[in-house]
């Protein structure tokens, strides 16, 4: 990953960002046969880890890469949620719900792959400028050890995460909003869990009502990921560090934290535009985060083979406007945007509840997870939850509304 | 070096408001480079450099968001000190804690880049 003496002043693709969405979408690119720059701004990809690292099964997984066992440190197969006024929902599945990766391992892997391609990697490179369309092509600046590079690009691929600036470069109102960003944190903690094959979850009046504690264990590297997150609180509240210390001076008293990351988690849904003329966004900088759990890296790597495969279509019929980008928009859309906004309305239901009223919802889903979804569980649990949303009917009414 | 040097403060362009008197002091100590409160200034007033976080005072409209946003408590808006006075230097809370870098030289497991 040693960065080239020069960088060429012309690229098919330029692809800001070397996450999984953007070396994704390099990689897929690159392999169509496209010359593509993979420019990441920090010294080495995929440090620091920005994210809880969970992510969907191995198997959804190897449908978009070879899966590598290094990066994979526990496959869990269940989910506690430890709710409002005592309700301790434990879900056991006798299948692999998701996998816990090693991120920064992830990250190198796939970059690695789009390199092994025939992208160019380059790191330590800042994207400062996209300029407008001219003669078909988008000018691009960068900044690399001081030193600036301009390169000419048929398509800019916006995929620079959750701080994304390339898109308000080009006049995408891609912004995180206060309302609807969630600032997270999270402790390494050198320790073991006792439940290392859960997720494990706090959520609800009694410990953060605006978001969640999570615990999420890496058995191969011994460690805990313990993390909090949170909607964008008022000014002066307690910072997401001081809650993510409390419970782990619970939990785990002595143990050693190794590490502290954090970062912003875009849970608004996808952007309602969010291509242009020869550009398009994608992963966290098109807010294609799951806006319930705020996981990222799926729908990441969902929508960065979207956009490859959409730019690939838009070179061979020979046009990117953003009529035909439109089309990517549409396909995230249908692929996991539309399951995003359902989420994020029941989000805003079950944050919007009171204390009594939420522990009901949560004692409902327990009903439900406890019967294994049988039918007569489903059938009581249904008929809690709808009491529920008769006493909150006008709550209800303007969160599933259109 | 923790905060901002309040003297490269850039006289305010002729605009309609008096520039409040204030000053955004970054916390170098306790900041993570996470990089999330760049996303969420309207006014493009913050940056990262490599894993510097940069403030621009110029740009800087005392919105508060980014000082909402910060999960570790590293950014606030203080009373910008008079000509000639220091504006307050932040301690760091819990240094010790902030294990900043992380172990960026640790080595990969074998095989993994492949």
């Amino acid at each position: 990953m040693t960065p080239a003496a020069t960088i060429a002043p012309s690229w098919d693709v330029v692809v800001v960002g070397a996450g999984p969405s953007g070396s994704l979408c390099a990689r897929n690119l690159a392999r169509a046969g496209y010359s593509v720059l993979l420019c990441e701004k920090r010294p080495v990809v995929g440090v620091p880890v920005r994210c809880g690292e969970a992510t969907g099964p191995v198997k959804r997984l190897s449908d978009f890469m070879t899966v590598n066992e290094d990066y994979i440190e526990t496959r869990f197969t269940g989910v506690i949620l430890n709710g409002p006024g005592g309700v301790n929902i434990r879900y056991d599945a006798d299948r692999e719900l998701g996998v816990m990766l090693d991120r920064r391992l992830f990250d190198q892997n796939l970059a690695q792959q789009a390199v092994n391609e025939g992208a160019v990697l380059q790191t330590n490179a800042r994207v400062f400028e996209v300029g407008p369309v001219v003669d078909g092509t988008r000018t691009v600046r960068l900044e690399q050890n001081g030193v600036t590079h301009a390169v000419r690009a048929a398509m800019v691929v916006g995929a620079d995460g959750a701080e994304s600036l390339t898109g308000r470069l080009v006049g995408i109102k891609s912004r995180q909003l206060p309302p609807l960003t969630c600032t997270a944190i999270e402790l390494r903690v050198k320790t073991q869990d006792e439940n290392p094959n859960h997720l494990t979850f706090w959520q609800g009046h009694d410990s953060i009502n605006k978001g969640y504690v999570w615990v999420f264990p890496k058995v191969k590297s011994g460690v805990v990921n313990l993390g909090s997150g949170e909607l964008i609180p008022k000014l002066g509240s307690r910072t997401q560090y001081d809650i993510s210390m409390e419970f782990k001076n619970r939990l785990y008293p002595d143990a050693e934290i190794e590490e502290v990351h954090g970062g912003c988690v875009p849970v608004s849904g996808n952007l309602v535009e969010y291509t242009a003329d020869r550009f398009l966004l994608c992963g966290d900088a098109a807010h294609h985060t799951n806006p319930l759990t705020g996981g990222g890296i799926m729908a990441g790597i969902v929508g960065g083979e979207t956009a490859a495969a959409w730019i690939d279509k838009g070179f061979k019929a020979g046009d990117l406007s953003a009529t035909l980008l439109k089309g990517y928009e549409g396909e995230c859309w249908t692929r996991f945007g539309r399951n995003h906004a359902r989420e994020a309305r029941i989000r805003d239901f079950v944050l919007g509840l009171g204390a009594r009223d939420q522990t009901a919802f949560y004692r409902a889903f327990k009903t439900m997870v406890d019967g294994k979804f049988s039918l007569p569980s489903k059938l009581w649990g249904y008929s809690k939850l709808g009491v529920v949303a008769a006493r909150n009917f006008g709550h209800a009414k303007k969160v599933f509304r259109g | 070096m923790s905060q901002e040097a309040p003297a490269s403060v850039a006289p305010a362009p002729a605009k309609s408001y008096k520039r409040p008197a204030k000053v955004l002091l970054l916390d170098r100590e306790t900041c993570i480079s996470c990089a999330g409160c760049v996303g969420t200034c309207p006014d493009l007033a913050l940056d990262m450099f490599g894993l510097d976080l940069q403030v621009f005072q110029d740009k800087c409209t005392y919105c508060t968001i980014c000082v909402r946003f910060c999960p570790v408590g590293a950014l606030s808006i203080e009373k910008r000190a008079p000509a000639g006075e220091e504006n307050p230097v932040l301690t760091p809370r819990t240094p010790a804690d902030f294990h900043w870098p992380p172990a960026a030289s640790a080595p990969l497991r074998d095989g993994a880049l492949s």
